[in-house]
């Protein structure tokens, strides 16, 4: 049954449409055990949908799926799980408050009797752990825990189910590079012990690293099913995005001017975690990238410098006049603008129109002063936001949250253009984007430095960072690591800045 | 800053209470809680033992109940050390409000009962502490009235008020040939019932129609809607009949007035009870608030059937403070008690001839 | 073996669930009304629909005004006995100068828009010691406004033994009762001021929640208060503001509240809150906040009110009424709900 010739899972011919959209068209996913197997494609192109019909949650409108020579249907998640067929979200669903081992073993937990057997919960964790190499304490409570090893703590989970099929989705979109490497490791490991894994990512780099075959999907159809071997990420992208795309990072027609527009100094926060004694400059038409290993606080001070977290100490200088920045709205009045890490959490106002999102920021400059709204400014600016950013939506009423998360990206990004800022704080913008879309935000990025203005853009992904930016920046453990020349610097440079004051 | 400002506001809004609180009233702004008697006591001048009596109240924002209470600390304010305690409609806390009175040794109890049917557990409470026990305007079982011998109560008979009420209604459709709207010789009526399932509801809802039937007057009873003893759910349900049945009406009888004001005020809307010699509506009310004496003076309304709180109060006080001292409980009671131990003080029915004995009930229940 | 269904069949099974989902609550208050129509034709009747717009006047006004801290992610327990309150107070400065037992005997005889605003005024100070609590010291709302609830309560309750020894306050002025229950006849259509004070009350609500920064704040603050505060909205001044206006309006509907209905006790408001915030959650507007329309809150409010109103038309069991507005609470919420969980 092993045979690695053999198929694990099957899903063939899977169709599923919803009222005015055909999500799934014949799609067809094979998987091998012992196998990595990456499911590639844009945002909106059917892949959570497939694995939503995969797992019950959806019930697919045609098609079969044969799991261990078996026909399989699934009803919800629960059941899937019982089979041996597992996720890790890219969304971490856990119980924050509750410790690592009852999040693994929630809703089978092992009884003694009427009681829970807490030792042998502990026991069968650790070795979970010890088997994964794992280094993490069984009784830890969820919430005190890094996104990365929430992830591990899901993954021990999947494999104590005994899960044939292991299903990760953009699993490496919150690390770090060497939690990237741990992950891999313990993927490695799952392949090698028989299980079948699919592979969900818009990293294409990482994907040729990890995966052993790959299937593109491009709206809702099935497009190519190969052996990774041999491909280049040029061919990927042609494939996923149905064009050649010569580029993956616009040019930058114009060079920053000497002249500096924003002086941070000593800027520290008041609580921890938070950024400490950070001094730099921005210079007018600058992109400054700024990199860092999970947990260097790039966040922290941005949003400190943006005035939603409290400073401690520290002066910021915009053209040589000190400014305070104590809150978002000071800041905004600055020409300040931050588009945050977490586009759910402090992003979007997922209930609400693409109209009320494009505006929200910039309410001041439609209200008159009895607070009445000037309707027809805001519809010309929200049609800005769609035409200019191409966001991919029915219309200007369709409620955000209906939207994939990269024309979510960009409706936040035209919302902070709107306001017109000198200078944009951009807070992993890419993140979760498809490769289409992160073209379009690279060049809103540029566009917006050509106009003169200043972004500090912080990327965990190393290519982008060297692909647009002009310095980049460095941070370790709060503390500013160094600042190189995108141009003459390597990923290894970076790196070595990275764990400056680990 | 901000801790500052939020003490501040606790502060005034304490301020405010308390001053609204002090208001040199005779009622229950004198009474006092157990705990906080506690602390008075000492200020009393000690020379001269006043006897103890413990008040253990229903709701103090019961309308009727309030009378009472106000009548009780007329009368007896100065002649005892009156304690007088909020259940606030809550069965359980009236049980520990009596542990705490019994337990601060009160010479008697004066029990509002909250549910009559808790009468069983608070009689055994004061047997064991050996306390004599009144009860008012809430009638415990005979059963359990009977099963100590140190044990009274004082209320009425809820069935006279609706019967009173009936017997007005028909008086009022003989002597006055113009409630009889259609001339069929029916009385075509509708009834305010109290809230559903309240003895008071029940007893006065049916008392009106065994009045009608007893008598042999021919009635047609058009409907019968809860309003739950509220202004504003009788005019809700007013509205309606006036859009249902509007003329067909030929008299309201409302279980108490608060709701008759607001049956009234629905049907003013339709040009009834305003002073147009066309438009005829009769209405009784029970309870004869000082809000309904205007109406029933003015001819707007029949009348209402008054609950003598004082008497109710007065004849309370008077057994308590007898039993207290050693007397004969029943020395100077008018009223001769049943086979159950209990005084019942008649209603008056009020109409627009005697408003002045319940302005005069008032005067004295609020001792002014 | 599936049969294999056409994407356009499965397009059209797909709309007709959805428009019944998105419909349910409205097709089984239709149902309700054709069944008490049925019972009893006389129910259609302008004077009947005078009736249930007059009675509807009042509590639109509530409703739009709990829906505030509502659509803001919270809720407003306190509701009802500031509306209470501000009908004691009306009616205690608004006696009839001819009734001798006034619980103010010296009072001259005001002008009715004295006693109202000071009411709303009320009102509104407890209302922003309420939104102060919620939006600057992070208190639940729904303690917070518990707390409200019995601090309102009891103050009301001194109030009024204090003013009229617990006895109602009634016989009121009848320029202050003419002020909410006189109107206009059209063809035994009788349309009381009240309605029309209402009318405006729920344009101006509208007008703030869809034309200006202060509703469009609200919005943004209850769909994602983090995401409004990164943007730059002003958190603890808008939703003051919200409980302000909140405040304002139950001050003036309880002024209209007892001149509709001609007297007062500390029971009056008892109960209200839930009224209202139940005619908001039939109406769609959303307890997890965000989400609500004034046409949905005031179609809420006139469905309920068709219904009880016609429920004691027909004369049902009064018992009955009770199951049936708890049954169209849940139905609204389940659908509600259902409608949430599609989205994700």
């Amino acid at each position: 049954m092993n045979n690695p010739e053999t198929y694990l899972l099957e899903m063939n011919g899977i169709c599923k449409s919803f009222p005015g959209v055909k999500a799934l068209d014949g799609v067809d996913l094979k998987i091998r055990p012992y196998s990595v197997h990456a499911l590639v494609g844009e945002n909106g192109a059917g892949k959570s949908t497939l694995m939503k019909c995969l797992f019950g949650i959806y019930e697919e409108d045609a098609g079969e799926v044969i799991f261990n020579g078996q026909r399989v249907h699934f009803s919800n998640p629960r059941q899937a799980l019982d089979y041996g067929v597992s996720m890790v979200h890219q969304e971490l669903n856990q119980v924050q408050d509750r410790s690592v081992m009852e999040n693994i073993w929630l809703g089978r937990f092992p009884m003694k009797g009427i009681i829970v057997d807490s030792r042998k919960m502990y026991n069968d964790t650790k070795k979970i752990f010890e088997d994964l190499s794992i280094n993490l304490d069984p009784e830890a409570i969820i919430g005190t825990l890094s996104v990365s090893q929430r992830q591990m703590v899901e993954i021990a989970k999947a494999v104590s189910c005994h899960a044939k099929i292991i299903v990760f989705d953009e699993p490496t979109s919150s690390l770090t590079e060497v939690e990237v490497r741990h992950l891999f490791r313990i993927i490695n490991k799952l392949r090698d012990d028989g299980c079948g894994i699919i592979y969900i990512s818009h990293k294409l780099e990482e994907i040729l690293e990890i995966a052993d075959e790959v299937t593109v999907l491009r709206d809702g159809k099935w497009v190519y099913t190969g052996k990774c071997e041999g491909l280049t990420i040029d061919k990927l992208i042609t494939l996923i995005v149905g064009r050649e795309l010569n580029n993956r990072f616009p040019p930058k027609r114009i060079q920053p001017s000497e002249e500096v527009i924003l002086r941070v100094e000593n800027l520290s926060g008041e609580y921890m975690p938070t950024v400490v004694d950070a001094s730099f400059e921005l210079r007018k038409g600058e992109i400054l990238g700024v990199a860092g290993l999970m947990g260097s606080r790039r966040t922290e001070t941005v949003e400190t410098l943006f005035g939603i977290r409290k400073r401690k100490g520290g002066n910021i200088k915009l053209n040589d006049k000190k400014i305070e920045n104590n809150n978002a709205r000071e800041s905004k009045s600055n020409g300040f603008a931050l588009l945050t890490e977490e586009r759910r959490q402090t992003g979007i106002f997922p209930t609400l129109d693409i109209t009320f999102n494009s505006m929200i920021a910039n309410i001041d400059k439609y209200t008159n002063k009895l607070g009445v709204l000037n309707e027809k400014k805001i519809a010309e600016d929200t049609k800005w936001v769609i035409d200019a950013l191409s966001v991919k939506t029915p219309g200007c009423k369709a409620k955000i949250q209906n939207l994939s998360g990269g024309n979510q990206q960009k409706v936040i990004m035209g919302r902070w253009l709107l306001t017109e800022p000198t200078i944009m704080l951009l807070d992993e913008p890419t993140r979760g984007v498809d490769v289409g879309a992160k073209y379009d935000i690279y060049q809103l990025i540029i566009e917006c430095a050509e106009k003169g203005n200043a972004i500090i853009f912080i990327s965990s992904e190393m290519p982008e960072l060297l692909g647009i930016s002009d310095r980049i920046m460095v941070m370790s453990n709060g503390r500013v690591a160094g600042i190189v020349d995108a141009k003459t610097t390597t990923q290894e440079e970076l790196l070595r800045l990275a764990s400056k004051y680990l | 800053m901000k801790r500052l400002l939020s003490v501040i506001l606790v502060c005034v809004m304490l301020l405010s209470l308390a001053a609204c609180g002090s208001g040199n009233k005779p009622g229950p702004s004198q009474s006092s809680t157990p705990s906080a008697s506690q602390s008075a006591e000492p200020t009393k001048p000690a020379n001269e033992k006043k006897p103890v009596i413990g008040v253990a109240i229903f709701d103090y924002s019961n309308n009727y109940v309030t009378y009472i209470r106000n009548s009780i600390m007329s009368v007896g304010g100065d002649k005892a050390d009156i304690q007088m305690v909020d259940a606030q409609n809550d069965q359980a806390k009236q049980v520990e409000q009596i542990d705490i009175l019994l337990s601060k040794g009160v010479d008697v109890l004066c029990v509002n009962a909250v549910d009559p049917k808790a009468a069983s557990t608070i009689i055994s409470k004061a047997k064991a502490a050996d306390v004599p026990i009144i009860f008012f305007n809430r009638s415990p079982s005979k059963e359990d009235m009977l099963s100590y011998d140190k044990c009274w109560y004082v209320g009425t008979t809820p069935e006279d008020s609706g019967r009173m009420q009936a017997e007005m209604a028909m008086e009022a459709f003989k002597n006055d040939s113009k409630f009889d709207k259609n001339g069929d010789g029916v009385l075509q009526y509708v009834i305010l019932k109290g809230t559903l399932g309240h003895p008071d509801a029940e007893a006065r809802t049916n008392a009106v129609q065994e009045t009608f039937a007893n008598a042999g007057f021919k009635t047609e009873l058009l409907d019968v809607q809860p309003g739950d003893f509220k202004t504003q759910t009788a005019k809700d349900v007013t509205d309606v009949w006036m859009g249902k049945f509007g003329d067909k009406i030929e008299m309201i009888l409302s279980n108490n007035d608060a709701m008759l004001l607001g049956a009234i005020e629905a049907a003013k809307a339709e040009g009834y009870f305003s002073g147009d010699a066309s438009k005829v509506m009769g209405a009784i009310g029970i309870n004869a608030l000082p809000e309904i004496l205007p109406a029933i003076k003015d001819g707007t309304i029949i009348g209402s059937i008054l609950s003598d709180a004082y008497s109710e109060g007065l004849n309370i006080f008077t057994m308590a403070y007898n039993v207290a001292t050693g007397k004969d409980v029943y020395e100077g009671v008018e009223i001769k008690p049943d086979d159950m131990k209990a005084i019942r003080v008649p209603y008056i029915p009020i109409s627009k001839d005697n408003v002045n004995v319940a302005e005069e009930m008032y005067a004295k229940a609020l001792n002014k | 073996m599936k049969t294999f269904i056409s994407p356009s069949k499965l397009l059209k099974q797909h709309s007709i669930k959805d428009v019944i989902i998105n419909n349910a609550i409205y097709i089984v208050l239709f149902f309700l009304f054709l069944t008490i129509v049925l019972i009893d034709p006389s129910f259609l009747s302008l004077k009947n629909a005078g009736f249930i717009l007059s009675q509807s006047a009042t509590r639109m006004i509530f409703a739009c005004a709990i829906a505030g801290p509502i659509v803001l992610g919270g809720t407003d327990l306190s509701a009802g006995r500031l509306i209470g309150m501000a009908g004691l107070i009306t009616a205690s400065l608004l006696q009839s100068p001819d009734y001798t037992a006034r619980v103010f005997p010296n009072l001259p005889r005001l002008p009715i828009w004295i006693p109202i605003l000071l009411a709303m005024i009320i009102c509104a100070l407890f209302s922003l010691i309420h939104g102060f609590l919620v939006a600057k010291q992070k208190v639940a709302p729904f303690i917070a406004s518990l707390g409200m609830q019995l601090v309102v309560y009891g103050l009301m309750s001194v109030y009024f033994d204090a003013v009229s020894d617990s006895a109602p306050i009634g016989v009121l002025d009848e320029k202050f009762t003419g002020f909410a229950q006189n109107g206009i006849t059209i063809l035994g259509f009788r349309l009381q001021y009240i309605i029309l004070y209402a009318v405006v009350v729920v344009a101006l609500v509208w007008f703030i929640w869809n034309k200006t920064k202060l509703g469009k704040n609200m919005f943004a603050i209850g769909g994602n208060i983090e995401a409004a505060n990164v943007s730059g909205v002003n958190i603890v001044f808008n939703m003051l503001a919200i409980y302000v206006m909140a405040g304002l309006l139950y001050g003036f509907g309880g002024a209209l509240e007892v001149a509709r209905t001609g007297s007062a006790t500390n029971a009056l408001g008892q109960g209200y809150e839930l009224d209202a915030i139940a005619a908001c959650v039939v109406g769609g507007v959303s307890m997890r906040g965000g989400i609500g329309t004034i046409k949905g809150i005031i179609t809420g409010v006139l469905l309920f009110q068709v219904i009880s109103y016609g429920l004691v038309f027909i004369q049902v069991n009064p018992y009955l009424v009770y199951f049936v507005k708890g049954a169209i609470i849940l139905i609204a919420v389940v659908i509600d709900t259902k409608k949430y969980i599609k989205k994700k």
